[in-house]
C-alpha cells in the first residue's frame, strides 16, 4: 500500500547467530524501494526489552536462542506483540516447529539457507500487508460488531477509511421515492463523519455500481468523472465501489472508497470491501424495513384513534331528567381499546358501559368496536320494553355478549374488561354487572362519604363457563357514580407509588359538588399532576354519573303553592312550608329541622324576588314540596334572571357587611341545594334529609 | 315597627315589639330603631318576642352595632330564640355581638 512506497521498512532481527546476522544485514541492505533497516538482538529477553522501546514494521525470529527454544520463543514473542507480523528463520532440524507456529499466528517461515534478498524483500512486504489486511478486518469486525443500524453504517465507513488507508468513505441508499437518486446513509472524509447527501448520478460511477457492478479506478479517477462535484471536493484519485444487494438480490445501494492518492492493492481492496457488503446490505434491509414498519405503525395508530372516536366513544345522554352524566377519554401516545356507550330505556332509565380491551392498536381497538356492536345487538335482539315492565336485565345482555364473544376471545388469547350499569331513577338504584373492570367509586351524598363497588365476575375471555351476575346499588339525590380505566388507576408516580383507588375516591368525594364535566376534568389534571409526566402513559377514560334530582312525588304527596314577587307575601311560603312539615309523620322531622327548612325556603325565596326578578312586583314565584324516602324536597320555581351562583361573594364574618348570608343561609340549612333551568322556568331545588335522632 | 325602651343603670334596653325581622319588614325596623338608640350609649335589645330573623334580619341588627361602635356606644344582645340563635352561630355573629340569655344579664355584663 502507498504508506510503505516511500519509507525504510524496520526490521527487528532476533537471532542469536552473528554469522546469520551479517548475512542478513547484508543482503538487507542492498534492497531499494523500498529499503530496510535491520536491527539485531541476541537473546528472548533482549527482544522483549526492545519492544518495549518501540515497535518495528515485521520480526525475523529464530527460534533456537540462548534462553528460549522452539515453539515457545514465537509463543512469547507474538504474545508480546500479537498485531506485528513475524516471519521464522528455521534450520532443517526445527521445521515442523515452524510449521505449527504459522498455525498460532507467524506469517511465514523462511529456510536459512534459502534466504537471498530479492527473496526476503518480497515475503516481508507480502507479510506486512497481509498481517496489515488481517488486523485491519479484525478492527472492523470488532468495532462494527455490536453496532447496528446507523451507528454501524457510521462505524463501517470509518474503519474503511483507517483499513483500506483510503481517505474518503461512504454508504448510500437507492432513494425509495426516485430509484435513480442516491442518498448518503453514512459519509465518512478526512477524519471526519460528514452530513449526508444526495449523490450527483449523471458524471459519475453511480449508477453503474448500483447496477451491480464493481468498479474501480485506481488513479486518474477525476480525469474520468471531471464533473462529479463529490470527486472534486474530495480531491479523489483512486476509488472502488462495489453494489450492496438486499436478500431477494434486489440492488439497495453502494459501498465505497476513494483516496487522493493512487491505490496499490486493488484487489485486497475489494475483497476487504465485499466482506462487508454483505452484512451493510443487511443492515440496509433492515433500516428499510423498520421505516416502512414505523410508516405502517404510524398509519395503525391514525386509523386507531378514528375507530376509537367514531366507533367506541358514545355521547353520553343529555336529556335525562334528574341525572347529568359527563364521558371524557384523554388518548396516550397510543391508541388503546377502552370504550364507553349509553344506551336509553324510556326516560327513567339508561345504561352506561364501559370497557377496556387488553392490548393496544388496531387489534384492540377492533375488538372494542365489536364488544360494543354485539352489545347493541344483545340489547336489540333480546328485546323488552321498560314501559311494559320487563325489560332485559343487564346480566342477560352481559350473558348473551359473553356467548358470542367468548370463544373468539380466548383464541385471540384476549380479553375485555367490562362494566354494565343500568340506572333506574323510579327505582333509584343502578343494577351493575362488573366484569372484572376497574372499581367503580359511588360517592353517598346522604353518607358524605364514597365507596368502592366490584363484582365477582372475570373479565370476558377469560373461560367459557363464566356465569354473569348483576347487584344493585340503591343511590340518592347528590350521589356521584365514577366509572375509569386503569389508566386513571394504575398512573405511576416518581416514587413508583400507584395513584390507586382511594386517592380516586377521596378526589371525588371532595368535589362532588361540581358538575360531572368538571369533575373529570379535576380528576384528569390530577393524575396528571400526579404522576408529574406532562402525557398520560395510558388512556385515561372516565364517566361520571351524577344524580342531581330523583322526582320528588312518588313518596309523599307533593303540595304546591303559588306567591307574588312581593317580600310581604313572604309569611305564606313559611307558613306553607311549616304545614306542609306538620302534615308529616311527627318523628320524621324535629323542630330544629323544621327551622332550619323554614328559614332556607324564605332565604331561597327572597333571593328570587331581590335578585331574579329585581324587586319587581307581579311575577310568580312557585313552590313545590315533596317527600323523598330519605328527606323533603322544595322546588321553587320563578322565570326571572337565572342564578348565577359563582358569582355570589362569599359573606363577611368580622361583621363589617349587612349582606350576602342568604346563600351562605341555604346552603348551610338545606343538605343539598341544585339550581337548574328549562327554558325560562329556572329551578332551585332544595333538599332535607331526615336526621337520625342522635344528630 | 314599634320599639318600647326602658332604662335600666346607664343601659337602654329596647324591647322589639313583633313576631319577625324579615325582607319584608326590614324597611320598618331600620328606620324606627333609629329614633330608639340614642348615640354614645350602652344598648340592649330584648328579641324574646323575635320568632323569625332572615339574613337581612340579622343585617340590620349587624348595622346598628356598628353604629352604636362607631359613636362610643355598644349593643348587646338577649332573649333569643333558639332558631334565631342558631341562626347568629351560622353565620359566626356570636364572636361580633354579646349574646345574653335575660335583659338582666346584658345589664350586669355592661356594668364590667
Amino acid at each position: 500500500m502507498s504508506v510503505m512506497v516511500n519509507r525504510t521498512i524496520n526490521i527487528l532481527l532476533i537471532e542469536d547467530n552473528p554469522d546469520d546476522v551479517s548475512f542478513i544485514q547484508k543482503i538487507m541492505s542492498e534492497q531499494k524501494d523500498p529499503s530496510f533497516s535491520v536491527e539485531s538482538v541476541g537473546t528472548l529477553s533482549g527482544a522483549i526489552a526492545r519492544l518495549d522501546e518501540g515497535i518495528p514494521d515485521v520480526i525475523l525470529l529464530d527460534l533456537s536462542l540462548p534462553d528460549s527454544t522452539g515453539l515457545e520463543t514465537f509463543v512469547k514473542v507474538y504474545q508480546r506483540v500479537p498485531s506485528l507480523p513475524i516471519l521464522l528463520l528455521s534450520g532443517v532440524d526445527d521445521d515442523a516447529i515452524a510449521l505449527e507456529a504459522v498455525l498460532k499466528g507467524a506469517q511465514d517461515y523462511l529456510m536459512k539457507e534459502h534466504v537471498h534478498g530479492k527473496m526476503l524483500s518480497r515475503v516481508l512486504l507480502y507479510a506486512i500487508e497481509r498481517k496489515r489486511s488481517e488486523e485491519a478486518l479484525r478492527q472492523i469486525a470488532q468495532s462494527v460488531s455490536s453496532a447496528t443500524g446507523d451507528a454501524f453504517f457510521r462505524s463501517l465507513v470509518h474503519q474503511l477509511t483507517k483499513a483500506l488507508n483510503m481517505d474518503v468513505a461512504l454508504i448510500a441508499e437507492v432513494s425509495e421515492e426516485d430509484k435513480r437518486k442516491l442518498k448518503t446513509i453514512a459519509l465518512y472524509a478526512y477524519g471526519k463523519t460528514q452530513d449526508n447527501i444526495e449523490l450527483e448520478t449523471a458524471p459519475s460511477p453511480f449508477p453503474e455500481i448500483t447496477d451491480a457492478k464493481v468498479r474501480y479506478c485506481q488513479e486518474n479517477a477525476r480525469s474520468q468523472f471531471p464533473l462529479d462535484p463529490l470527486f472534486g471536493e474530495y480531491e479523489v484519485e483512486s476509488f472502488m465501489g462495489i453494489p450492496l444487494f438486499g436478500s431477494k438480490n434486489q440492488s439497495l445501494g453502494l459501498l465505497m472508497v476513494m483516496g487522493k492518492n493512487k491505490m496499490e492493492h486493488a484487489t485486497l481492496t475489494e475483497s476487504m470491501l465485499q466482506i462487508f457488503a454483505a452484512r451493510a446490505g443487511g443492515e440496509l434491509e433492515r433500516r428499510q424495513a423498520e421505516k416502512a414498519l414505523a410508516r405502517a405503525r404510524e398509519q395503525e395508530i391514525a386509523i386507531g384513534f378514528r375507530i376509537q372516536q367514531d366507533l367506541l366513544l358514545g355521547q353520553p345522554p343529555d336529556d335525562v331528567e334528574g341525572v347529568r352524566v359527563a364521558a371524557h377519554t384523554t388518548p396516550s401516545q397510543e391508541v388503546d381499546g377502552d370504550f364507553y356507550d349509553f344506551f336509553r330505556h324510556g326516560d327513567d332509565c339508561f345504561d352506561v358501559i364501559i370497557g377496556d380491551f387488553m392490548g393496544k392498536g388496531i387489534p384492540a381497538a377492533l375488538l372494542g368496536a365489536a364488544t360494543k356492536s354485539h352489545f347493541l345487538r344483545a340489547i336489540g335482539s333480546l328485546g323488552g320494553n321498560l314501559h311494559e315492565g320487563k325489560i332485559t336485565q343487564p346480566e342477560e345482555i352481559v350473558q348473551r355478549v359473553h356467548q358470542q364473544m367468548a370463544k373468539q376471545l380466548i383464541a385471540l388469547e384476549s380479553f375485555v374488561t367490562i362494566c354494565y350499569a343500568r340506572f333506574d331513577l323510579q327505582k333509584k338504584e343502578v343494577c351493575i354487572v362488573d366484569c372484572g373492570h376497574t372499581e367503580t367509586i359511588h360517592f353517598s351524598a346522604k353518607n358524605g362519604s364514597f365507596n368502592r363497588i366490584r363484582g365477582e365476575n372475570m373479565p370476558m375471555g377469560f373461560s367459557e363457563n363464566e356465569t354473569y351476575k348483576q347487584f344493585v346499588i340503591p343511590f340518592d339525590q347528590g350521589d356521584f357514580f365514577f366509572f375509569y380505566s386503569d389508566g386513571v388507576t394504575q398512573a405511576i408516580n416518581a416514587e413508583g407509588e400507584m395513584f390507586g383507588e382511594e386517592r380516586l375516591g377521596s378526589l371525588v368525594s371532595a368535589h362532588h359538588q361540581l358538575p360531572p364535566q368538571e369533575l373529570i376534568s379535576r380528576v384528569c389534571d390530577t393524575v396528571l399532576k400526579f404522576s408529574e409526566s406532562s402525557q398520560y402513559d395510558d388512556d385515561i377514560t372516565c364517566v361520571a354519573v351524577k344524580i342531581t334530582a330523583l322526582k320528588s312525588a312518588n313518596v309523599g304527596g307533593a303540595c304546591e303553592m303559588e306567591i307574588e314577587s312581593d317580600f310581604n307575601q313572604l309569611d305564606k311560603i313559611r307558613e306553607f312550608v311549616r304545614s306542609f312539615c306538620h302534615r308529616q309523620d311527627q318523628n320524621v322531622f324535629a323542630q330544629e329541622s323544621m327551622d332550619k327548612l323554614e328559614i332556607a325556603v324564605h332565604e331561597a325565596a327572597t333571593n328570587i324576588i331581590e335578585h331574579a326578578y329585581e324587586g319587581r312586583p307581579g311575577h310568580k314565584i312557585k313552590v313545590r314540596m315533596g317527600v323523598l324516602d330519605t328527606g323533603l324536597s322544595v322546588d321553587l320555581y320563578h322565570c326571572g334572571r337565572p342564578f348565577d351562583r359563582d358569582n355570589v361573594p362569599p359573606p363577611s364574618f368580622d361583621g363589617s357587611r349587612d349582606g350576602g348570608f342568604g346563600v351562605f343561609i341555604i346552603e348551610n340549612y338545606a343538605d343539598q341545594v341544585t339550581y337548574s333551568s328549562e327554558k325560562d322556568v329556572k329551578r332551585i331545588n332544595l333538599i332535607f334529609n331526615f336526621k337520625s335522632k342522635q344528630e | 315597627m314599634e320599639m318600647i325602651t326602658e332604662k335600666i343603670k346607664d343601659v337602654t334596653i329596647v324591647n322589639i315589639q313583633g313576631e319577625k325581622i324579615d325582607a319584608a319588614n326590614v324597611p320598618d325596623f331600620k328606620r324606627d330603631i333609629v329614633n330608639a338608640l340614642p348615640a354614645n350609649a350602652k344598648v340592649v335589645f330584648d328579641m324574646s318576642q323575635l320568632k323569625f330573623v332572615d339574613s337581612s334580619g340579622l343585617g340590620a341588627i349587624l348595622s346598628c352595632l356598628r353604629r352604636l361602635n362607631a359613636s362610643g356606644g355598644d349593643l348587646k344582645l338577649c332573649g333569643l330564640s333558639k332558631s334565631v340563635r342558631a341562626l347568629f352561630e351560622l353565620v359566626r355573629m356570636h364572636r361580633i355581638f354579646d349574646i345574653c340569655n335575660t335583659k338582666e344579664e346584658a345589664v350586669e355584663a355592661f356594668q364590667k
